[in-house]
């Protein structure tokens, strides 16, 4: 079974996850954009664990993947966020120390925060020069186009379309993901305060 | 002297070095810690990678040339020896007042 969803928050796609395997859903491949491979499996004690690491060269990425397959772990795929798979044996984080968690943390906090940041300026940018964001009808470029009528008109409307509701739509997407994006990074901003006091 | 910046050592990246006065592939390494701290520390896969990633970074391990193929091997180095001395005298120090000696005196 395929699954498409997207998620912006990693705790949570974690959670989603392992709430499938536990009804005998096990997702066996996750690939880019946000589609999930799942096969029915009678096995729940199956846990699975997202990680965000950072390779300072191209052979890191391989040991880090070795090492984890030693640990028994299997990758079901990632770019920059990585997913695994383990049979539930009661050592089933990968992190086992505050030192590491906390670092992770940070890299979570970096993630969210560049990608929050990116998009926002971009967003505002984009609003700021042009006009195609402020209404839909000003995003048809077509010169002419509202003059012309029937099958003319009919023919230029639906052809430019597309790329009108991308013009108008693209400011407005990257601004809701932007803002999606802070939200998670302050949520971990919190945790990770919440982590420094323990210490 | 600015001391490192890896300094005080965890007790994970204290292991670790002291694990790797012989060369070890990762996941001996995480086997050999478990025993030498009786089944104490248990390092999970993601630190182990940070810890080794870090060690690494500041050569304070060293990877070795590879004969098999397939796992990468590691050791400590000098400079890692080197920190584990320094280490060594501030646990000898600390140790010394628990056992109620007086402060100043040179271990």
């Amino acid at each position: 079974m395929k699954k498409f969803k997207l998620f912006m928050d990693i705790q949570k796609e974690e959670d989603w996850l392992n709430s499938m395997a536990k009804k005998g859903w096990l997702c066996k491949h996750v690939s880019a954009w946000g589609i999930y491979d799942f096969e029915k499996t009678a096995s729940v004690e199956q846990v699975i664990r997202i990680d965000y690491p950072t390779f300072r060269t191209r052979d890191a990425k391989k040991r880090y993947i070795e090492l984890y397959e030693d640990y028994g772990w299997q990758h079901l795929g990632g770019n920059w966020l990585h997913y695994w798979l383990k049979p539930a044996d009661g050592r089933d984080e990968l992190f086992s120390d505050q030192a590491s968690q906390k670092a992770y943390l940070r890299r979570l906090l970096e993630y969210y925060g560049s990608f929050g940041f990116v998009f926002l300026i971009i967003a505002f940018s984009v609003m700021g020069n042009g006009s195609y964001s402020k209404s839909l009808k000003g995003a048809y470029l077509t010169p002419g186009l509202w003059e012309k009528e029937g099958s003319d008109f009919l023919f230029a409307f639906l052809f430019e379309t597309p790329f009108a509701l991308m013009r108008f739509g693209m400011p407005w997407l990257l601004l809701v993901w932007g803002i999606a994006f802070m939200v998670v990074y302050s949520k971990y901003h919190k945790k990770a305060k919440e982590l420094d006091k323990t210490t | 002297m600015k001391r490192h910046k890896l300094l005080p050592l965890t007790e994970t990246m204290h292991y670790i070095l002291l694990a790797l006065k012989e060369p070890l592939h990762g996941y001996a390494i995480m086997q050999k810690v478990e025993e030498m701290s009786n089944g104490q520390v248990r390092i999970a896969a993601g630190t182990l990678y940070g810890a080794i990633e870090n060690l690494l970074k500041y050569q304070l391990i060293e990877l070795l040339p590879a004969e098999d193929s397939r796992r990468k091997v590691y050791r400590i180095t000098d400079e890692g020896v080197g920190i584990l001395t320094i280490e060594q005298e501030r646990l000898q120090h600390i140790l010394s007042l628990y056992e109620g000696r007086p402060d100043h005196e040179k271990v």
